[in-house]
C-alpha cells in the first residue's frame, strides 16, 4: 500500500486551485491530462476512479463547484483516498463553512498549512479538526476570529501523539450538559403492489457535548445483544443491531466484549454511533395513484396517500412527488388537504401536507393538459418512482431508546443529558408500474 | 536590475523581489503569500529563491512553513541555491526547542529529494528519529522512504535504526508511521526489512487500539499480508481485529474485514469460522449503504472478488444489491454484475423480478446489460428458464427501434434456444422473435437470426424468403454473418429442398469467391457434401443435441491463487480495475504463494440441501465436486484477471462458435 502522489483542488474548468506534491516527480501538467481524461465520458459511463496509459490513476470527488482530485503512481489504497478526501473536504467546512471556488481562493495559505499537516508522504496523518485548529489558527476569512495568542505547541503535539486525540484538558462550561440527537433514516423501496421490496433503517447518534474536563460517558441502549450478554431477558422491545459503528472515542474492545457504550468525548458536537437494521418495516406511507387519459390531450391523476404509523404520532413536512410527463402543462390540482405545486424541472407535481397524522388517508386529484404533438419521452414518467419525504419527531421506526447516559468526572459535577427522536426519509421510493 | 532579463511579468516580480527585501515584517510575509500564490497558478517564480530564502531569518512559523513550500517546490530545479538552505535546515533540526520547528524541517528536508543534498539529510534524520518527541519521531520515521527513494544506498544505517525503533517504540502513532514506511521501503526494494516477533505483534494489535483512525488502517493493512504461524495465533489476531469493525471510518471497517478473512484460511476450528463470517457479512453490507457513491463503488468492485471465495458471506442477502433509481450508473452496473453472480436455483425468481424493473431504464448499455444477464440466468439454471424467456419476449413485443438491448436480446434468445433445443413449446415466443429480426443490426444479433431463421425453419412463417433476402445482401456481410448464414442456408436446404435449391446456388455463386478463406473453405465443403451425399450433411449440420453444455454451474469462476493475492490487496486501486498488482505496476515483484489449494466458503445450508436431494450420491457427488474444483482450477490458472470481469459471457462466446466449426470438420 503507497501514499497519494499529489493532491489537487480544481475549479469547474479543470484549472488549478491548489496542489500539492507529496512523492516522486509527475508530469508537470498532468492535471490537464486528467480534464481530458474527464471528457472521454459522459453521465452513464462516469466513474469515480480514472487510469491513464502511463499508469496513473486519478482518484476524485465533487464538491459544490470543485474537484477535489489525487494521482497516485502506485498501488495506493483507493479506499481510504476516498475516506480521506471527504474528510478533508469536511475540514475544510470547519474552518471556512463554505466550501467553493472564493473561500478556497480566499484561504488558500490555510489550505496549504492544513494539506501539510493532514498528509505526509502522502499518507494521512491528523485529521480532526478539533485538533488541527490547534495548529493551524491563521485566520480564516469567513471566520474573521480575533488574533489568538502564539500557539502553544507543546500541548499541540502532545494532543497529536496522545492517546487522547480528540479532547484537550482544561475544558470549562459553567452548565454542564449533553444533549443526543437520535436520527433515524428510513430506506425504502415498494413494489407496484405495496409490497417491499427492500427496507433499512440507518440510524445516527448526534452528539452535542458541552461537558468541563475529562468527563468519562457510559451509554445505555436497548441493545438486544446487551441483555443476552448480561443474562437477563431482553426487554419487550430490544433492538437488534445489525452493524453498529462509533466515533473513534468509543472504546471498541469493551464494546465487543461487553457490550457496554463507554468514551470519553470530543468538545461540541460529533456524530458518536451510526447503526444499520436490515428488517422488514411495514411501510409508514403508502401511496396509490390511480391514471386516466381521458382524451389524447388530457391526463388526469388521482393520487391517494395513507399513512400507517400509530395515530399519537404526526409526520411533518410531508411532501409527495408524483412524475408526471415531461412534457404536461395546465395543472389543476384539488385536494382538501395541504397544497400542490407543479414543478416542470423535475418532472413531477409535489404535494405538500405540512402535518400528517397517523392512520390518515388523503386524496388528491390532478388534471393535466398534453400537447398535441407528443413528446418522444411522455411515457417514462411511468417509469419513475415516487419519492416521499417527511420528518416524524419523538419516533424511531426500529424503538431504538436511549436507558441512560452516566456521565462521570473527576471533578463530581452533576450534569444534564438530553435525548430527542426523529424518523425521516431516507431514500424512500415506490415504483408506479 | 538585469537580474530579471526580459521577462515579460518584469514589474510584478521587480515589485515582489522590493517587497521581499524591504525591512517591514508584515509587508515580507505579504510578498512571500504573493509568491506563492503565483507558483500555485504555474507562473515561474523560481528568479526570486535568493530573497524568499533570506526571509527564512525570522522565527514566525507561518512563513516558515510558506518558504518551505516554495523551496520544496523549486529546490529540483535550483539544487544549488537549495544547498544554501541546508544550514537553516540543520539548524531548526539541532537547536529549535520546538518540536513542531523541528518536525516541520525534516519533513521538508525529506521532499526536497535531490540525491546530492540527501547526504547532509542522514545526520539531522538520525537525531529526529531518536527524537524524545513522538511528534517528531513519527515525521521523521516517514521520511525515511523518501529519502530511500532518491539515494537508497546511503540508507542501510538509516534501515537499522528503524528495526530498533520498531522494537523499543511505545507510542502507537510513531509505530503505525513506522510500519507503514518499512513496508514501503520492502516493496520498492523487494528485501524483507521488517523482522517480526511476537513481542512485536503484540505491540502492533495494541497499537490499533490507541492510533488514530489511518494508523489503524495502516497497521491493519500490514497485518493482513502477514502469515501467521498457527491457528492459535490466527484467532489472537482476528479477536484483537474484531472490534474494528465497529470504527465509523469505512477503511477501517473495511481493513479490519481484510484481516479476518485472510486468516480464516488459517484457523481449525469450523464453528468459529462459521461465526466469524456472520459476524463480517452486516459490515460489509452496511459499507455499501455508505452515503457515498465513491465508497460504495469501491466496496462493490472488492465484493466482487471476495464473493469468488466467500460465497457464503452473501447468501440469501441478493436484495442488498438491488438498484436504486437515482444511483450513478457506476454503481448500478456493479450490483448487477454482484446481483447475477450471486443469484442460485432459490432466489433467480426475486433476482429475475428486480431486473425487470431495469429494463424500463434510460441508459441503453444498462438494459443491454439487464437482457445478457436475464439470459445468463435462463442458461445457467433450468428452472429459471420459463420465466426468463417470457420477459424477454415482454420486452420483444414493445420493440419499435433497432437499439442496442434489441440486439443483445437477439442473442441471448439464440444462447436460450441452443441451450434447450426442446423450447418448441415456446413457438409463441419464437413467433414474437422472429417479427423483429428486422432490427438486427449489429454482427453479432444478425449471425443469431440467421441461425434461428435455419434452426427454426419449418416453425416460422416464410423462411425461406427472409433466408433469400439476407442471402441478397451476402456481400456486405460481416465474416461471422456469412459463415453463419452458409450453415443456416445449408439447415433450410434440407428442410426445403425444392424452395431453396435456386437460393442455395445463389448463395454459392457469391460466396466461393470471397476473399475470406473461412467463408470460402466453408462453402466448398458444404458444395461437395451436397452434391455427393446429402445425408452426411443432415448429420453435420442438423444435430439435436444441447450444444451449449459447457456452462459452470456456478457463476463464481476463478479460484485461483491469484484470488488469494487479490484479496491481500482488498481496497487497493489494482484491485479496482480488477487486475494483480504486478500486471499494472512494473516495479511490485510478483509475490509466489506455495500454498496449493484455495478454500472456497460456501453456505452449508445449500450443501446439505443437495445432498438431501441426492442422498445416495452423497459421497461420490463430494468427490466429484472435488474433482471438478481441481480441473476447474487447472483451466482457469492463465485466465487474466481483467476477463474474470466477464467470463461466464466469454465461455458463452465462444462456445456458441465453436460448434460452428465442429459442424464443419
Amino acid at each position: 500500500m503507497f501514499g497519494i502522489s499529489s493532491i489537487y483542488i480544481l475549479d469547474q474548468k479543470g484549472r488549478v486551485l491548489i496542489s500539492r506534491q507529496y512523492r516522486n516527480e509527475l508530469p508537470a501538467n498532468i492535471h490537464e491530462t486528467f480534464n481530458k481524461k474527464l471528457l472521454e465520458f459522459d453521465e452513464y459511463t462516469q466513474k469515480p476512479v480514472m487510469i491513464d496509459k502511463d499508469g496513473y490513476t486519478y482518484i476524485f470527488i465533487r464538491h459544490n463547484n470543485l474537484i477535489f482530485m489525487t494521482v497516485c503512481s502506485q498501488n495506493a489504497n483507493c479506499l481510504m483516498i476516498f475516506s480521506f478526501l471527504f474528510r478533508l473536504v469536511q475540514v475544510l467546512q470547519e474552518y471556512f463553512v463554505n466550501v467553493e471556488e472564493e473561500s478556497i481562493r480566499d484561504n488558500f495559505v490555510v489550505v496549504y498549512e492544513l494539506l501539510d499537516e493532514m498528509l505526509d508522504n502522502g499518507y494521512p496523518q491528523t485529521t480532526e479538526f478539533k485538533i488541527l485548529k490547534e495548529f493551524i489558527k491563521t485566520e480564516s476569512f469567513q471566520l474573521k476570529e480575533k488574533k489568538q495568542p502564539e500557539p502553544t505547541n507543546f500541548n499541540v503535539v502532545a494532543l497529536v501523539s496522545n492517546k487522547i486525540s480528540w479532547r484537550k484538558e482544561g475544558i470549562k462550561y459553567k452548565k454542564n450538559e449533553v444533549f443526543l440527537d437520535v436520527i433515524e433514516k428510513l430506506n425504502m423501496l415498494i413494489g407496484q403492489q405495496g409490497n417491499v421490496i427492500k427496507s433499512e433503517i440507518i440510524g445516527q447518534v448526534q452528539v452535542k457535548c458541552m461537558l468541563s474536563g475529562m468527563p468519562e460517558l457510559k451509554l445505555g441502549l436497548n441493545d438486544k445483544a446487551f441483555f443476552e450478554a448480561q443474562g437477563r431477558q431482553a426487554r419487550a422491545r430490544a433492538v437488534e443491531f445489525d452493524d453498529i459503528k462509533f466515533h473513534q472515542c468509543v472504546r471498541l474492545s469493551k464494546f465487543e466484549n461487553e457490550r457496554v457504550i463507554q468514551f470519553i468525548p470530543p468538545d461540541g458536537d460529533f456524530e458518536l454511533i451510526s447503526y444499520r437494521l436490515d428488517i422488514r418495516v411495514k411501510p409508514l406511507f403508502s401511496v396509490d395513484v390511480l391514471i386516466e387519459r381521458k382524451s389524447a390531450t388530457k391526463i388526469e391523476f388521482l393520487v391517494k396517500a395513507k399513512s400507517n404509523f400509530k395515530p399519537k404520532s404526526t409526520a411533518n413536512n410531508v411532501e409527495i412527488f408524483v412524475p408526471v410527463p415531461d412534457d404536461a402543462e395546465q395543472p389543476q390540482f384539488r385536494t382538501a388537504h395541504g397544497s400542490v405545486n407543479y414543478m416542470p424541472d423535475k418532472e413531477a407535481m409535489c404535494w405538500s401536507i405540512k402535518q400528517f397524522g397517523g392512520q390518515r388517508d388523503f386524496m388528491m386529484n390532478a388534471v393535466f393538459h398534453l400537447p398535441t404533438i407528443v413528446s418522444p419521452n411522455r411515457d417514462k414518467f411511468q417509469k419513475m418512482p415516487i419519492n416521499i419525504t417527511f420528518e416524524i419527531p419523538y419516533f424511531t421506526v426500529s424503538g431504538f431508546q436511549v436507558r441512560y447516559l452516566k456521565i462521570q468526572d473527576k471533578s463530581g459535577y452533576n450534569a444534564l443529558p438530553w435525548v430527542r427522536y426523529i424518523t425521516q426519509n431516507g431514500e424512500y421510493q415506490i415504483r408506479m408500474s | 536590475m538585469a537580474y530579471f532579463g526580459n521577462n515579460p511579468q518584469r514589474g510584478e516580480l521587480q515589485e515582489l523581489y522590493a517587497d521581499l527585501n524591504d525591512l517591514n515584517f508584515e509587508k515580507k510575509k505579504e510578498a512571500v503569500k504573493k509568491v506563492i500564490a503565483y507558483m500555485t497558478v504555474g507562473k515561474d517564480v523560481s528568479d526570486l529563491f535568493q530573497s524568499v530564502i533570506k526571509c527564512l531569518e525570522f522565527n514566525d512559523i507561518e512563513m516558515k512553513k510558506l518558504i518551505y513550500l516554495y523551496i520544496v517546490n523549486y529546490s529540483r530545479q535550483k539544487p544549488d541555491d537549495a544547498i544554501m538552505v541546508i544550514q537553516n535546515f540543520r539548524k531548526d533540526v539541532r537547536k529549535s526547542e520546538n518540536p513542531l520547528v523541528r518536525a516541520l524541517a525534516i519533513r521538508t528536508f525529506g521532499c526536497l529529494r535531490v540525491p546530492k543534498l540527501n547526504e547532509y539529510l542522514i545526520e539531522p534524520l538520525k537525531d529526529c528519529i531518536l527524537d524524545d518527541d513522538p511528534y517528531v519521531r513519527k515525521t521523521a520515521v516517514l521520511c525515511v522512504p523518501k529519502v530511500y527513494e532518491v539515494s537508497p544506498d546511503i540508507c542501510p544505517p538509516l534501515l537499522e535504526l528503524l528495526q530498533k525503533l520498531l522494537e523499543k517504540e511505545s507510542n502507537a502513532l510513531v509505530l503505525a508511521n513506522l510500519i507503514q514506511s518499512m513496508r514501503e521501503i520492502e516493496v520498492v526494494s523487494g528485501k524483507q526489512i521488517i523482522n517480526l516477533n511476537q513481542k512485536i505483534i503484540q505491540k502492533l494489535l495494541l497499537a490499533v487500539d490507541e492510533c488514530i483512525e489511518w494508523g489503524q488502517i495502516f497497521i491493519l493493512d500490514y497485518l493482513a499480508t502477514y502469515n501467521p504461524q498457527d491457528s492459535k495465533q490466527a484467532e489472537v489476531i482476528i479477536e484483537r481485529t474484531l472490534p474494528r469493525l465497529s470504527h465509523i471510518n469505512p477503511t477501517v471497517t473495511f481493513c479490519a474485514v481484510k484481516v479476518i478473512l485472510k486468516y480464516l484460511d488459517f484457523l481449525d476450528n469450523g464453528d468459529l469460522v462459521k461465526n466469524l463470517c456472520k459476524k463480517v457479512a452486516p459490515s460489509l453490507i452496511s459499507l455499501l449503504s455508505w452515503n457515498q457513491p465513491e465508497v460504495q463503488y469501491t466496496i462493490l468492485r472488492n465484493i466482487s472478488l471476495i464473493l469468488q471465495k466467500f460465497p457464503i458471506l452473501f447468501e440469501n442477502e441478493v436484495k442488498v444489491f438491488f438498484c436504486s433509481f437515482n444511483e450513478p450508473y457506476y454503481i448500478k452496473y456493479e450490483k448487477l454484475d454482484i446481483m447475477v453472480r450471486i443469484c442460485d436455483s432459490k432466489n433467480f425468481g426475486q433476482v429475475l423480478n428486480e431486473l425487470l424493473i431495469y429494463l424500463n431504464e434510460a441508459d441503453p448499455h444498462f438494459v443491454r446489460k439487464t437482457i445478457k444477464s436475464i439470459g445468463k440466468i435462463a442458461i445457467t439454471y433450468d428452472k429459471a428458464i420459463d420465466k426468463a424467456v417470457s420477459i424477454l419476449v415482454e420486452f420483444a413485443k414493445n420493440v419499435q427501434q433497432p437499439t442496442e438491448p434489441v440486439q443483445e436480446l437477439l442473442i441471448q434468445m439464440q444462447l436460450i434456444y441452443k441451450k434447450n433445443k426442446s423450447m418448441y413449446k415456446h413457438e409463441d415466443s419464437l413467433k414474437i422473435i422472429y417479427s423483429i429480426i428486422d432490427y438486427a443490426n449489429e454482427p453479432e444479433s444478425k449471425s443469431a437470426c440467421a441461425w434461428i431463421v435455419g434452426e427454426f425453419g419449418e416453425f416460422i412463417p416464410k423462411s425461406a424468403e427472409k433466408m433469400k433476402e439476407y442471402i441478397d445482401n451476402f456481400q456486405m456481410e460481416d465474416r461471422l454473418v456469412q459463415l453463419q448464414l452458409l450453415t443456416s442456408a445449408v439447415q433450410l436446404y434440407l428442410k426445403y429442398p425444392s424452395q431453396c435449391s435456386i437460393l442455395i446456388q445463389q448463395l454459392i455463386t457469391s460466396a466461393k469467391d470471397s476473399f475470406n478463406p473461412d467463408v470460402r473453405d466453408r462453402t466448398y465443403i458444404y458444395w461437395r457434401l451436397l452434391s455427393t451425399d446429402p445425408e452426411i450433411v443432415k448429420t453435420l449440420v442438423c444435430f439435436n443435441s444441447g450444444a451449449v453444455q459447457n456452462f459452470s454451474k456456478d457463476l463464481r469462476l476463478w479460484e485461483t491463487q491469484d484470488l488469494v493475492v487479490a484479496l491481500e490487496n482488498m481496497g487497493s486501486i489494482s484491485n479496482l480495475f480488477h487486475k494483480l498488482p504486478h500486471q499494472l505496476y512494473k516495479n511490485i515483484k510478483i509475490k509466489i504463494n506455495n500454498q496449493q489449494d484455495v478454500k472456497i466458503y460456501k453456505g452449508e445450508e445449500k450443501q446439505e440441501k443437495q445432498e438431501n436431494q441426492v442422498q445416495a450420491q452423497q459421497s461420490e457427488n463430494q468427490q466429484n465436486n472435488k474433482q471438478e474444483q481441481q480441473q476447474q482450477q487447472q483451466q482457469q490458472q492463465d485466465i487474466d484477471l481483467l476477463s474474470f470481469d466477464d467470463p461466464p459471457v466469454n465461455n458463452i462466446s465462444n462456445n456458441s462458435n465453436k460448434p460452428n466449426l465442429f459442424e464443419l470438420i
